[in-house]
């Protein structure tokens, strides 16, 4: 009977009630599946070539540190103006940064391919002007390709996480900063930086890892001239069968991982900064000076031509059919049509695979939706159990961010031969996709929602228990009101992830259930302008539906939060 | 009273869920074939459903990414198989699954049928079931307007003629090591070559400024200049069933294809995808008729217009659209798939030392 | 009856004792103010009296029922935080109306009740705004109505006015003593600040290292302080420290000779050798006719204030120490004074 006072007294005091269960799917859909598959590579046959993976190694280290760096170059301004300012189309421009996260890779290349392609808008446009036969840009298959692509995709990161705790920040220490006579710089480096660094540093950790696990970007966009790790395993795996190879790879690509988490470890040390909780909108003002204005217009101009126009010209293609002109390949003629979408009705092969576009995005939805709730209430449990007890911040967390550096090919490859042939095989275990997909999305969750909840003043908790309001009441009317925001960015980037993302998915998914990226991969494996168009216009209902969703996601919480 | 009524109801409820789960295990009695296949894969509902109806069983295809993923896959979970049958192994590959011996033996009488070039390296384990060249498709109207002569052989590509202007040569290939079509055309070349001359051709093309993309998307749809990416090269390596392709999901009907497919002796590489039994298989009978279905005309005939492959049963007959702009290589290249599956990570990485340093 | 009753409590904090053995009560009809330095434990006693917090020992008597195990929001007590604790994501209506919701009150009084907690702290005009807008005396008054509005049984306030300025201070003082009796419940107020405590408190209690070191009516406690820390406390300036010579007759020996005898005062035990503090008190000092009861103490005028209707004046007396005393006439610097004390006018306070 003692015994087992103390022994709930004992697990109470861990926490382990909070970090137990998204533990235990960390363990049974990240460690088993790596571990198993680790564990199988090894054993197959194939030559291990050490000195192959050092190439590999010294490229995704040196082009995920330059992505990282130009992304916080760009973001952190973006961040700041959307912490302070108001002005037009603000809330618009929010959340169409947020749409590149929801474009598969295949998409996201054709879409710079129609904006900056040979025959893209803007060398179109350049070609018409100075009546060159060639086109004056070269953007694929370059370097430049590479970091752009890995800025448009990652910049919503620093925005919204930098951007939230930023907007929590007392404008007043800002202030108070520069009438002490600190220019705009030092007030940022002497006041902003310290408050923010947490959030900063953890933000940039995720854009790192992103960038180091790139593996489309740099298939697609970067050409076959440049090969990071990840690429390296999918080659290795996929192609060669060379699994020991891919093994070895992938071992290399984790221990990274651990060396830069714990890096971060170190470098994040220290107690969050108590801020109360300010509602959004608070704190931010019209700009006024001729500088702040002239800050705010070029941050438009820059996310503008950056996040946007890549997404219109893609839609565009839907939208428009260009054709040569017998004879003149110089000139290309364009005509509206809406064939693409009609078409994207039509089983033309009466193919058994065929996909209507409403069934695509359902499957697409619902797996978010399911991917969304799971993460969203994972990570929640983990920013509870790292405020309540924060000596398990220390090793929860990297455990936590590790699938975030993982290969997602491995971990694929991983989840295929854990589950296959038990309870949960892919057949009888339709969760296996977002389970997968959380293991993703959690660290979003986490490192929104975990600043925002310990930065909650206890007081506010407190004051509805003596108010009549039960632990679960106040926790709900209260806690979880306050926090709505940040649950609802970290929702968000679930959400989008879920959508976007195939990589370790690929394999575990139910081919009964085809996603619109699977859709949209269909069409462009086949020749054809109708194929396509197809794609686009199917790339283009995941941009709109998206787009849809995280407006009604954004106006649900300014609702409940009453505020903006 | 309002209590006693939500046990009933929850009772009557739980009943339900039991007669329900009892209907649905008499349902699940009808035999169900797996079949993992690559992505690629697409068949037709009435030939799915003519082969459901004859033999009542059901049928599941288990798509699990491309060729080199599919096999991947089969090979990692051989010990508990997910499928009883896979499709879609290619000739690059086949002798390494023969190795892994994933597959039990089977051989359809109607093998007997096909020609000889589709029956070698069987080891009386896989079944051909449908082929398609990989060659150079080519914009028509770039080589009319320049009144430049199509390249006959691969000699030709590495003529000054096909140079292009300013590091933007004629033509674009994939990547071999991420990329089937990449591989099949560095087999052309070795199989041209030999494997002592290979690497000084692919030399001279990258002096003749060869574009290498990683895979066929890029290469189709973001430099090949006839397709809606409409880019700068007019040659692209891709498959010789491409022209058909592209009037038949054109954007507007056209009479004529844009592309065409060059398929002179030696300079188009065959793929041969395969079919098997995986050992494991609780329906063997079963896996049999549909191997056999496959070699059967109603599922030939279907093949051309799903995955714009050639049958390799001569008896099946062809739709117009594909019998007119669809063509293949007389004269393919020849190599063992033998020596493919010995060399081929060499053979890949000294490409790549040449090609991509 | 209402009323609440601390026995005994005790809590340990950041392993010191920080309450250790406090007992109070309070009844309703009465505020009872605590009083004590800052840290000193008294929002600590609210807490765990609203059940937000757990005493180590102790019980808390509600009713004679002892309440320790029931959870905060099932005791029904009021509880109006020092920081407010404003719910940011609800306006001033919504956040009055919290505790009557909790309460399942009749959606069709909700608005009703809300509207009269406003009434009642007039603030009417700015149902609807957001709180975030208000400023500190408005959010004082909405925190107020907050709490009054669910009719807790008790009402506990922690230093409400501690973060307003001394204008605004004075005139919420005299709402909230309004208030106080309007409601006639037991009402529990913490401060630190003694005008406060003796306009608001119909009662004190002073904690002290952890104990209640006096409790009693306000004027009762004015009237004898318990010992030199309370009177300290209380803002009482006219001390002279001496030593018990004997104790009956009560006789202090201080810097200005052997004074006494004096009545004992508040209940404690003193004894010869004792170091003790007269507290003085010079309001008939003047009335010199008669012989004083208790002696008296020569001095000399040091300073002399215009106070507008009095005179504050200044002595040294004895070696180093000095007394205060108000004069309606002022005096010349330097006069020497004769101060004859009546036993009355002085207490007898230990250390």
């Amino acid at each position: 009977m003692r015994f087992w006072q103390e022994l709930t007294r004992s697990v109470k005091q861990s926490g382990v009630l909070l970090w137990g269960a998204p533990l235990a799917l960390l363990a049974v859909f990240f460690f088993i599946p790596m571990a198993a598959i680790l564990n199988v590579m090894f054993a197959q046959s194939g030559d291990i070539v050490f000195s192959d993976s050092l190439r590999p190694l010294g490229f995704t280290v040196f082009q995920a540190l330059l992505s990282t760096l130009l992304t916080l170059l760009l973001g952190l301004p973006a961040a700041y103006v959307f912490a302070r300012f108001d002005f037009t189309g603000k809330r618009g421009l929010r959340m169409l940064t947020m749409l590149p996260f929801v474009l598969p890779t295949v998409v996201t290349a054709v879409a710079f391919n129609a904006l900056l392609g040979p025959r893209g808008w803007v060398n179109l446009l350049m070609m018409k002007l100075t009546g060159a036969q060639a086109p004056p840009i070269n953007f694929l298959n370059t370097f430049t390709a590479i970091l752009v692509a890995h800025v448009f995709y990652n910049i919503a990161i620093i925005i919204r996480v930098v951007g939230n705790a930023w907007s929590q920040l007392d404008p007043r220490l800002e202030n108070s900063a520069r009438v002490l006579g600190a220019s705009p710089w030092r007030a940022f480096i002497e006041v902003v930086y310290p408050l923010l660094r947490r959030p900063i540093l953890s933000a940039a950790l995720l854009v790192f890892l992103f960038d180091f696990t790139s593996f489309g970007v740099i298939l697609m966009l970067g050409g076959a001239g440049f090969s990071t790790l990840e690429v390296a395993i999918y080659t290795q795996a996929l192609h060669n069968l060379n699994l020991p190879m891919a093994g070895l790879l992938s071992l290399i690509q984790l221990a990274c991982t651990v060396i830069i988490l714990l890096l971060y470890g170190w470098s994040s040390q220290g107690n969050d900064v108590p801020l109360f909780p300010r509602l959004s909108g608070e704190g931010t003002r019209k700009p006024r000076s001729a500088v702040e204005k002239g800050t705010v217009a070029l941050m438009v101009i820059i996310l503008f031509t950056l996040q946007v126009l890549p997404l219109f010209a893609l839609v565009s293609r839907s939208l428009v059919r260009l054709e040569g002109e017998r004879g003149q390949r110089g000139k290309v003629q364009s005509g509206l049509t809406m064939d693409y979408y009609r078409e994207l009705f039509v089983n033309r092969q009466q193919s058994v695979f065929y996909v209507p576009p409403s069934r695509a995005v359902i499957n697409s939805m619902s797996y978010a939706g399911i991917t969304m709730l799971l993460s969203v209430g994972a990570g929640t449990l983990l920013a509870y159990a790292m405020v309540k007890r924060p000596a398990t911040r220390r090793w929860l967390d990297p455990l936590v961010m590790l699938p975030f550096g993982a290969s997602s090919v491995t971990l694929g490859l991983g989840l295929l031969i854990a589950f296959s042939g038990s309870m949960l095989s892919r057949a009888s275990f339709p969760w296996l996709v977002p389970l997968a997909h959380s293991l993703i999305a959690i660290p979003f969750v986490l490192r929104t929602v975990q600043p925002a909840l310990s930065a909650m003043p206890k007081s506010l908790c407190q004051s509805a228990a003596v108010l009549g309001a039960s632990p679960a009441r106040a926790w709900w009317e209260v806690e979880m009101r306050l926090l709505s925001r940040p649950l609802l960015v970290g929702g968000l980037f679930a959400f989008t992830i879920s959508i976007g993302e195939f990589g370790a998915t690929t394999f575990i998914a139910r081919p009964d259930n085809p996603t619109v990226p699977v859709a949209i991969f269909r069409y462009l494996a086949q020749p054809g302008g109708l194929n396509y168009g197809q794609a686009m216009a199917m790339a283009t209902i995941l941009i709109v539906i998206c787009a849809v969703s995280i407006g009604l996601l954004e106006s649900l919480s300014r609702a409940i939060n009453g505020s903006e | 009273m309002k209590r006693r009524l939500r046990v009933c109801a929850l009772l009557s409820a739980l009943l339900l869920t039991a007669g329900c789960t009892r209907a649905a295990a008499t349902e699940t009695a009808t035999p169900v074939l797996t079949v993992m296949t690559h992505d690629s894969f697409s068949v037709s509902e009435t030939v799915v459903k003519t082969f459901e109806e004859e033999y009542g069983a059901k049928l599941v295809f288990l798509k699990s990414g491309d060729t080199g993923a599919a096999l991947n896959r089969a090979i990692l979970t051989r010990s508990h198989p997910e499928a009883d049958v896979f499709y879609g192994i290619d000739n690059t590959y086949l002798s390494r699954a023969l190795q892994e011996q994933i597959f039990v033996p089977y051989t359809p009488t109607a093998l007997a049928q096909l020609p000889g070039e589709f029956k070698s390296g069987l080891s009386g384990m896989v079944t051909p079931i449908d082929f398609g060249d990989v060659c150079i498709n080519y914009d028509k109207a770039w080589f009319i307007e320049r009144g430049l002569a199509l390249p006959a052989t691969l000699a030709d590509l590495a003529k000054p003629a096909y140079k292009g202007e300013a590091g933007n040569g004629l033509l674009v290939v994939e990547n071999p090591a991420t990329s089937s079509p990449g591989l099949a055309f560095l087999l052309v070349t070795i199989a041209e070559y030999g494997e002592t001359g290979y690497l000084d051709y692919w030399r001279s093309l990258k002096q003749n400024g060869v574009v290498v993309v990683n895979d066929w998307e890029t290469a189709y749809y973001t430099n090949f200049s006839a397709s809606s990416g409409r880019g700068l090269q007019p040659m692209v390596v891709s498959y010789a069933t491409s022209p058909a392709a592209e009037v038949i999901y054109a954007s507007e009907p056209l009479n004529e294809a844009p592309t065409a497919s060059i398929t002179t002796a030696n300079t188009c590489f065959r793929q041969i995808e395969y079919a098997g039994i995986l050992k494991g298989t609780s329906q063997l009978e079963l896996a049999q008729r549909f191997i056999d279905f496959m070699l059967s005309p109603v599922f030939q005939e279907d093949l051309p217009l799903q995955m714009f492959v050639f049958p390799v049963n001569p008896a099946a007959t062809l739709p117009d659209d594909f019998l007119q702009y669809a063509a293949f290589a007389q004269e393919p290249a020849r190599i063992d798939p033998v020596l493919i599956s010995k060399n081929r990570d060499k053979w890949v990485t000294e490409w790549t030392r040449v090609m991509l340093p | 009856m209402d009323r609440l009753e601390i026995i005994d409590l005790h809590k340990m904090y950041e392993g010191a004792p920080l309450l250790d053995g406090v007992s109070f009560y309070v009844v309703a009809g009465e505020t009872l103010c605590l009083l004590g330095s800052s840290g000193s434990g008294k929002s600590t006693i609210l807490r765990i009296i609203a059940g937000i917090e757990t005493q180590d020992a102790g019980s808390i008597l509600w009713r004679g029922k002892d309440v320790s195990a029931v959870p905060a929001h099932r005791r029904g007590f009021g509880l109006m935080f020092q920081d407010y604790a404003l719910f940011p994501h609800l306006n001033v209506s919504e956040n009055i109306a919290f505790g009557l919701r909790m309460q399942h009150a009749a959606k069709d009084q909700l608005g009703a009740r809300v509207f009269e907690a406003l009434e009642r702290v007039n603030m009417t005009a700015f149902a609807s705004r957001r709180v975030t807008d208000l400023s500190g005396g408005e959010q004082q008054r909405v925190a107020l109505a907050r709490a009054l509005a669910p009719r807790p049984q008790l009402l506990m306030l922690d230093e409400p006015l501690a973060a307003l300025d001394r204008s605004l201070r004075v005139e919420l003082q005299e709402d909230l003593r309004e208030l106080l009796h309007q409601t006639g419940i037991p009402a529990i107020y913490v401060t630190h600040d003694q005008e406060e405590a003796i306009l608001l408190g119909d009662r004190l209690a002073l904690l002290h290292n952890g104990r209640i070191v006096q409790s009693g009516l306000t004027e009762e406690v004015y009237r004898q302080p318990a010992n030199t820390w309370v009177a300290r406390f209380l803002g009482m300036t006219n001390l002279l420290e001496g030593r018990v010579v004997s104790v009956n007759p009560l006789m202090v020996q201080t810097a200005c000779g052997t004074l006494g005898p004096f009545v004992p005062g508040y209940p404690s035990l003193l004894s010869p050798g004792q170091v003790v503090h007269l507290l003085v008190r010079l309001d008939g000092l003047f009335s010199g006719e008669h012989q004083p009861s208790a002696g008296s103490i020569n001095g000399e005028v040091t300073e002399c204030r215009f106070m507008g209707d009095h005179y504050r004046v200044r002595m040294k007396v004895g070696e180093c120490a000095s007394l205060e005393c108000f004069t309606a006439s002022p005096l010349v610097l330097g006069k020497a004074l004769e101060l004859r004390l009546n036993a009355e006018d002085v207490v007898v306070l230990p250390e």
